[in-house]
């Protein structure tokens, strides 16, 4: 068998050798067989590599040079100063970046929370009354798949003060209206509602697909044991739902906190910069002022922001499925 | 025989290309805004210039930032001849570098042009360098029902003066609100809200938003004008008018959602009250100057507009397609053609010699337009305008929202706008 394959190995390094001798003779740039042998790899791959290096990293890295240069509307054309850290120091020194990430921390948290408290509430319903899914699990995705721009004027008309369709229904039922997106403390969790009405069709669909996955023999062994209803879910399903659950956090997280069209349809930031997060600020200042430099110090923030809070979500639910 | 086949075809496809190419040439392109509507003078102009058109709208957003990255791009090929664009980025858009200065072009056309719109076309302002000239106006005033106003037993007198209108405004909530009925519309929804709420009332009271000192822009809308027009404000709020976060641009006004809605022209033009003739709408509803704070004081109006300019790289780069887009610009400027524009899509003309017989039968409320537009004041388009706008309407929703006394809210936004210019 060892001989077997000792030939075949011979005979195909003698060909390979013949074939590069050959393309040697009409002027390959091929060198040696060695080398060629060597590159070829490379070459299949070099198309991918440098697409995803031009499409990914170019921005990246441009991104980058932006936020170390003063560049506006008004002078991006004519020519810009290049300004070190100017735009970061600036940024580190602005009240209104401080709001603007604590306006974040409401927004992101309460986003989660009510998207994984209803998300997996309506998985495991569905995953238990395959019928009812059946029935509205389409209904339940179209929030998912409506533009952030309908959603967010469909959300004003629903707040609105007088006329709304909410207060409408609160004053028919003998409470008094609320202002949902004029007042400084409704307003941030009148848009968390709005994009856990939104979200939550990603968590549901995403949690009720591991579900699915999560072997039925370990819930019949645990009521064989003895477990509780609550013990099954905490013990069993929650813990076999962590990989779901972190990549899900991580998903939503990002999103939320990149998350401006919808503020800027609703609330544009206001009232009093109530509704300025991060995201929306960062806009504000690259499009709105014409700013690029100091907008693209922003979006880097907000970038390694997210990372960490990728790190931090790895490391404390992702921790054990990952080891 | 087969040569003679030959010559012929290659002398045909010579002449249609070369027809294809001079029809190419005489086709000048045009960016408008949503809904400005340059179309419905698109055939009248093609027959006077001779030039044919082909007009492309953007929403508002989306205007700016294609106008600038196209322009940025510095390609004639990719570039449109003439451009719609807001007053308020004049400043931005020829420091940038994006227009073309047009001075030899517009200024003797100019002339007829009323104050405000004629300098308002100037960069820097009247300077006598125009990048442009401005095409259209709106201006702010009171619209109310007068049924509803009749069935609340309010006198529509009371809506002239700060006083009274907030007694007005009291009388109305108290009468409408069990049907579902706004008393006064109060605009705090977005950066526009000093146009409304904060800029006429300043000017009325002898303020300015900026002056200059040393040849720079230094902020003065926290005088004592700037105190005063702010404490308007703030006394509607605490008597009971509350601050509006969303708008509907005067659809909830034509919908019958309030009673009174201090606002611009469009919320009395046929776009809002749709199969409408001005005449019936003069019926249905009525219009007042913005209210003073006391008797003798004169009502001032802001006005807005967009301004007809053609792009620095055409002028640079593409002297044939200026040229072009010189006669299709100076068409549009023509009274008569403007005249036609304004008459269809009833809008406030910014010069004093259009056909006012002809707009008065098309335009609701022709003369007190005009009068307002006449005596209207605009904003300082300074590249920073929109930082500086929203500093100011920060000072509003610190003032309404978080109860800060007025002249500290106003003297932190100049202490921001100062930073902003420079100093």
């Amino acid at each position: 068998m060892i001989e077997q394959q000792k030939k075949l190995r011979e005979y195909w390094d003698g060909d390979f050798k013949e074939m590069i001798n050959k393309k040697s003779q009409r002027g390959s740039h091929f060198g040696t067989p060695r080398l060629s042998r060597s590159l070829i790899p490379y070459a299949f791959v070099f198309p991918t590599v440098a697409v995803l290096l031009f499409i990914e990293a170019f921005p990246f890295f441009w991104n980058i040079w932006i936020s170390l240069n003063d560049v506006r509307t008004t002078n991006i054309m004519r020519g810009y100063p290049f300004v070190g850290l100017k735009n970061y120091m600036e940024l580190f020194k602005d009240p209104m970046f401080y709001h603007s990430l604590h306006v974040s921390l409401y927004f992101v948290l309460g986003s989660i929370v009510g998207q994984f408290m209803l998300g997996l509430l309506i998985a495991l319903i569905f995953n238990k009354y395959e019928g009812l899914a059946r029935f509205f699990r389409p209904i339940f995705v179209i929030p998912w798949l409506l533009s952030a721009l309908i959603i967010g004027y469909s959300w004003i008309w629903m707040y609105n003060y007088n006329f709304g369709l909410i207060n409408t229904i609160l004053r028919m039922i003998g409470l008094k209206p609320i202002k949902w997106l004029n007042d400084v403390k409704m307003a941030v969790w009148a848009l968390v509602i709005a994009n856990v009405w939104r979200g939550t069709p990603f968590t549901m669909l995403f949690l009720e697909s591991s579900l699915k996955n999560i072997p039925k023999e370990l819930y019949e062994a645990a009521r064989v044991d003895g477990a509780s209803g609550w013990q099954i879910f905490f013990y069993i399903t929650l813990q076999l739902l962590r990989p779901a659950l972190t990549i899900n956090f991580i998903l939503v997280t990002m999103w939320t906190f990149n998350l401006f069209d919808t503020i800027l349809v609703m609330t544009q930031g206001g009232p009093a910069d109530a509704t300025m997060t991060t995201a929306m600020y960062m806009y504000n200042n690259a499009f709105k002022y014409g700013l690029f430099g100091y907008g693209a110090a922003i979006t880097l923030v907000m970038l390694i922001i997210n990372a960490a809070l990728a790190a931090v979500y790895f490391k404390t639910i992702g921790r054990e499925n990952i080891s | 025989m087969r040569r003679f086949g030959i010559a012929t075809f290659a002398l045909v496809l010579t002449v249609i290309l070369g027809f294809g190419t001079l029809y190419a040439q005489r086709t000048v392109v045009i960016w408008e805004p949503e809904g400005y509507g340059l179309e419905a003078v698109k055939g009248l102009v093609e027959d006077l210039s001779g030039v044919k058109l082909d007009i492309h709208e953007f929403s508002y957003g989306d205007l700016r930032s294609k106008l600038q990255t196209t322009l940025l791009a510095r390609d004639p090929e990719v570039a449109p001849d003439v451009v719609m664009i807001d007053s308020i980025w004049l400043g931005e858009f020829v420091e940038g570098g994006y227009l073309a200065d047009l001075t030899d072009v517009v200024a003797p056309i100019a002339k007829t042009w009323f104050k405000a719109f004629r300098e308002g076309s100037q960069w820097p302002p009247s300077s006598g360098r125009y990048y442009g000239l401005w095409y259209d106006t709106d201006v702010r005033a009171t619209f109310y029902w007068p049924d509803l106003l009749k069935k609340a037993g309010v006198n529509p007198g009371n809506l002239l003066y700060w006083d009274t209108f907030i007694k007005a405004c009291q009388k109305l909530k108290t009468e409408l609100s069990d049907e579902g009925i706004g008393a006064c519309w109060l605009d705090m929804a977005g950066s526009w809200a000093p146009d409304f709420e904060f800029f006429p009332y300043l000017w009325q009271e002898g303020g300015k938003i900026l002056v200059k000192k040393n040849g720079k822009f230094y902020p003065a809308f926290n005088s004592e004008a700037g105190v005063k027009a702010l404490k308007f404000l703030v006394d509607r709020v605490k008597s009971g008018i509350d601050p509006q976060t969303e708008t509907f641009w005067g659809n909830d006004f034509a919908k019958k959602k309030w009673a009174v809605y201090p606002h611009g022209n469009w919320a009395s033009s046929e776009s809002r009250f749709p199969g409408t003739t001005p005449d019936e709408r003069e019926k249905m509803i009525a219009v007042l100057p913005l209210p003073v704070s006391e008797p003798g004081k004169v009502p001032v109006t802001l006005a807005g507009g967009w301004i007809m300019s053609i792009p620095a790289i055409v002028k640079d780069k593409a002297p044939e397609r200026f040229k072009e887009a010189v006669k299709v610009m100076k068409t549009f400027l023509r009274a008569d053609v403007m005249t036609k524009y304004y008459a269809a899509l009833a809008r406030v003309p910014v010069r004093s010699d259009v056909d006012k017989e002809e707009l008065s039968k098309s335009i609701e409320f022709f003369d007190f337009y005009m009068k307002m537009a006449s005596v209207a004041r605009t904003r300082p388009a300074i590249p920073q305008w929109s930082q500086v706008s929203d500093a100011i309407f920060q000072a509003m929703s610190d003032a309404v929202f978080k109860g800060i006394d007025p002249k500290v809210a106003l003297d932190r936004a100049a202490e921001k706008v100062k930073r902003i210019l420079g100093w």
